[in-house]
């Protein structure tokens, strides 16, 4: 099953790093977003990940994004997860990650 | 043409090259070499005969000139000869004719003396006579008498002069008064014999001898030729003289003696014999008794019809020395000749042409014979030698197969070294290391090949490894599967005997082992409790995890089986969970509880995919709201939300994870909550729960196609029945 590797791009709003994930984030793509995730967590002081553009989200890439979610709150760091939508959005309201995590519809929201 | 090698390894190869080279260079070379010998033995054999005929040409011509040369030096050396011996006796001559002289003009010196008379008595051997011409003695005067007996005393010069003469001769002198005294010598004979006979009417002044002197002559020869003793002789002649002049002759006799020396001790040849010439041109000697050259006192040898022999009768009385080939009655000879100027003569000495060229040819036949057996010799020696280099051939060929066999193994050992290292290594022995020394391309493929097992050796290190990974993964996930399979109930029907209500499950673990799980169990004989989980990630830390998860639930829903409380079920779960979680594993957890006399249906979604929902007979499926919880293993203390539903008879619920709506087919496109909704409203009212499932896993099936399953597929259904009358 081949699926073509998701893109990162990041920018800053309002004092947020925006990092814009394109792409799938699953059992293939968990790691080198895990990796990068943590560079940028490192990097900011406040994270958002703009998942307008994901189109699937496994369980892997659920566990990547409580990992950083925890190590956020671990630092004292600021986490967010920006306009996800579809499968992504059900997802992540049917595992009720916003009890862990705070979604937001827009990048205007944070 | 096509032609191709014999399938031959290389040594036979190398050999068979080796040796056809060595064997081709072998026989041209020894073909040329057989050909030179042979051309040589030819060339030898002709040029021996060739040698022979020119060695027996020049032999014959040395011999010859050997011959002619020294033909002249014996004609020469005898003539000299000869010569010195009438000189003597010329000398003789004149010596006594000097005495007689002295007596007859001092006759007053002497005292006469008598000699022996042959008539009265015998005559030995050098005793002198006296003998008188016919008539004499009866006229003789007293004075004449006289004279007789002073010239006697002659005697006594005779006989010394005479001593020690060996040969046959006589000493003499004639009177010209007519008296004659003499002695004669015979070494044969006492008595000296015939002068009864041969001197009967003898009178010295008639005798060829009796030469009167001309003109002041001290001596002179007579002529030569058969004297009366029937010999051939000649005599040295002097005068003397009285005081009235000449009164007569003195000779001293060279006769049978000198021309037997003349005769023998010259001949040459077998056929040779000797002449001489006096200076007429007559034959004095010759020992021929007809032909040209017969002694004669009446031919001129000059005037010959035969020219040859005329030229050298001419020669010869000239007094020339020399050689020529003449013709003498038909017959060739050579004649040497040389001068006797005592007596004005010349000696000749003949030998017969046939004889020197019987010795040249005699010389050239053993050359030729010589040559000859040189040429069988060289021919027998050509032979052996053929035998010998033959033989030495076929050794020299068995030795060059030898080592021709010597090279070409050791030519091909290090192939063989080479291959059998090769097949060592196929065997997979990669620590055999080839060792060829050989310094060539061998040694280089030798190195290369050593390089190619360094590497063979890395990448099988590198490929075992990775096997030994994969199998240790592979080990990892079958245990995985183990765990999860193991722990899951399979028994269906699970409770016999309970007709209120059914419930069927499948779990179709993913290659990689997700962390599925479900569950069921009955608390006491009304209460059914069933769960279905999924945990993130995969593998064995994912099984254990489950397992962990799944014993903990139960465990909990166990313990506080009073309580009927599944929200606090998965709190408690929850925090037991969190513990210890290095990995931040979380498993999504819907958990129902059926109260099978009520059908009252109490559940909490801990971050559950919602379930379909049948609520009762005649009914369609729908999907439960979304979890009022979060997942568990994340964050102890979370709330947890608990519902309740009641179900009436007919009523059925579908548990499944996220396997089956996100179940990708080829295209990366999902099945999808809405295909599983449709699926299940396609399924007829009266479908059994396994029914529902295959329904569902035959749909699913049909989307996925060819696609490999990524993720466990599980599902749980239930049918609740209701109470059954007692």
């Amino acid at each position: 099953m081949a699926r073509e590797g998701i893109t990162y791009e990041t920018h800053e709003k309002n004092g947020w790093t925006v990092w814009e994930i394109k792409g799938s984030i699953d059992m293939t793509t968990a790691n080198a977003a895990e990796e990068k995730g943590g560079k940028l967590l490192t990097d900011s002081s406040r994270l958002a990940i703009d998942m307008a553009g994901v189109e699937y989200l496994s369980s892997a890439g659920l566990r990547i994004l409580l990992r950083l979610a925890k190590r956020a709150k671990k630092e004292g760091k600021g986490f967010a997860l920006v306009a996800a939508q579809g499968m992504v959005a059900t997802v992540l309201k049917e595992s009720r990650m916003d009890m862990i995590i705070s979604i937001v519809s827009s990048l205007d929201e944070l | 043409m096509n032609w191709s090698w014999p399938k031959l390894n290389i040594r036979r190869r190398v050999l068979i090259m080796v040796l056809a080279s060595s064997i081709f260079t072998f026989l041209v070379m020894s073909a040329i070499g057989l050909y030179g010998m042979y051309y040589t033995k030819k060339n030898i054999a002709e040029q021996g005969v060739v040698t022979g005929d020119i060695s027996a040409q020049y032999t014959r011509g040395v011999v010859e000139e050997l011959s002619t040369t020294s033909l002249s030096n014996v004609a020469k050396a005898r003539a000299e000869q000869l010569d010195h011996e009438l000189a003597d006796r010329a000398e003789d001559a004149t010596l006594i004719a000097w005495g007689v002289t002295e007596i007859l003009t001092h006759p007053d010196r002497f005292l006469p003396r008598s000699l022996a008379d042959p008539r009265r008595e015998k005559i030995h051997s050098g005793q002198p006579y006296v003998w008188y011409a016919p008539g004499l003695e009866e006229s003789l005067t007293p004075e004449a008498r006289r004279e007789i007996g002073l010239v006697a005393n002659v005697a006594s010069l005779l006989i010394p002069m005479a001593d020690g003469n060996h040969e046959r001769t006589a000493y003499f002198l004639g009177s010209e008064r007519g008296y004659f005294i003499g002695v004669d010598f015979d070494p044969d004979n006492e008595i000296i014999e015939g002068f009864d006979t041969q001197m009967q009417g003898f009178d010295p002044r008639e005798r060829p001898w009796y030469i009167r002197p001309t003109a002041g002559e001290t001596y002179t020869f007579s002529e030569a030729f058969v004297g009366v003793e029937g010999f051939a002789s000649v005599t040295a002649v002097a005068p003397y003289y009285d005081a009235n002049g000449f009164a007569g002759v003195v000779g001293v006799e060279a006769g049978a003696e000198f021309f037997s020396d003349l005769t023998t001790a010259t001949a040459v040849g077998s056929n040779g014999f000797s002449m001489a010439l006096d200076s007429q041109g007559r034959v004095v000697y010759s020992p021929r008794g007809t032909g040209e050259l017969t002694p004669s006192r009446d031919y001129d040898l000059r005037t010959s019809p035969e020219a040859t022999l005329a030229e050298a009768a001419r020669k010869m009385t000239g007094g020339e020395t020399g050689i020529m080939a003449v013709n003498v009655d038909g017959e060739e000879y050579y004649l040497a000749f040389a001068p006797m100027p005592t007596i004005g003569w010349s000696f000749g000495t003949l030998i017969d042409c046939r004889e020197i060229q019987d010795a040249a040819q005699e010389s050239r036949e053993v050359i030729l014979a010589q040559s000859g057996r040189f040429i069988k010799e060289m021919r027998h020696r050509f032979y052996d030698m053929l035998a010998a280099v033959i033989l030495a051939l076929i050794l020299l060929l068995v030795i060059i197969f030898f080592l021709s066999e010597k090279a070409a193994r050791r030519f091909s050992r290090p192939i063989k070294t080479l291959s059998d290292g090769v097949r060592e290594i196929a065997g997979g022995n990669l620590d055999q290391k080839l060792d060829i020394r050989t310094g060539d391309e061998l040694e280089h493929l030798a190195v290369c090949f050593n390089a190619m097992t360094d590497e063979l050796k890395i990448y099988m290190e590198n490929l075992t490894r990775a096997t030994a990974e994969r199998e240790r993964a592979e080990a990892e996930l079958n245990i995985a599967a183990a765990i999860q399979g193991g722990l899951l109930p399979q028994t269906f029907p699970p409770f016999p005997g309970r007709l209120d209500f059914a419930i069927y499950a499948t779990m179709h673990p993913a290659r990689d082992v997700g962390g599925d799980f479900y569950d069921f169990y009955l608390l006491d004989d009304k209460h059914l409790v069933f769960t279905i989980a999924d945990v993130s990630g995969k593998g064995v830390g994912a099984a254990i995890f489950m397992s962990r998860a799944m014993t903990i639930l139960k465990n909990f829903a166990t313990l506080r089986r009073r309580e009927y409380d599944m929200a606090a079920v998965l709190a408690a779960a929850n925090n037991q969970l969190c513990q210890g979680n290095e990995n931040d594993m979380f498993v999504t957890v819907f958990l129902g509880m059926l109260d099978t006399d009520t059908g009252e249906f109490t559940y909490a979604n801990g971050g559950h995919n919602p379930p379909l929902i049948k609520q009762g007979e005649g009914e369609g499926f729908a999907y439960m709201p979304p979890a009022g919880s979060c997942m568990l293993g994340i964050m102890e203390d979370v709330p947890f939300q608990e519902e309740r539903l009641l179900l009436s008879s007919g009523a059925a619920v579908l548990l499944y994870t996220d396997g089956v709506t996100e179940a990708m087919n080829e295209e990366g496109q999902i099945f999808g909550a809405e295909a599983l909704a449709e699926t299940l409203q396609k399924t007829p009212p009266t479908s059994s729960p396994e029914e529902v499932i295959a329904a569902i896993t035959k749909a699913v099936r049909a989307h996925v196609g060819a696609a490999e399953q990524s993720d466990d597929m599980t599902m749980l259904s239930i049918e609740y029945r209701g109470k059954l009358p007692q």
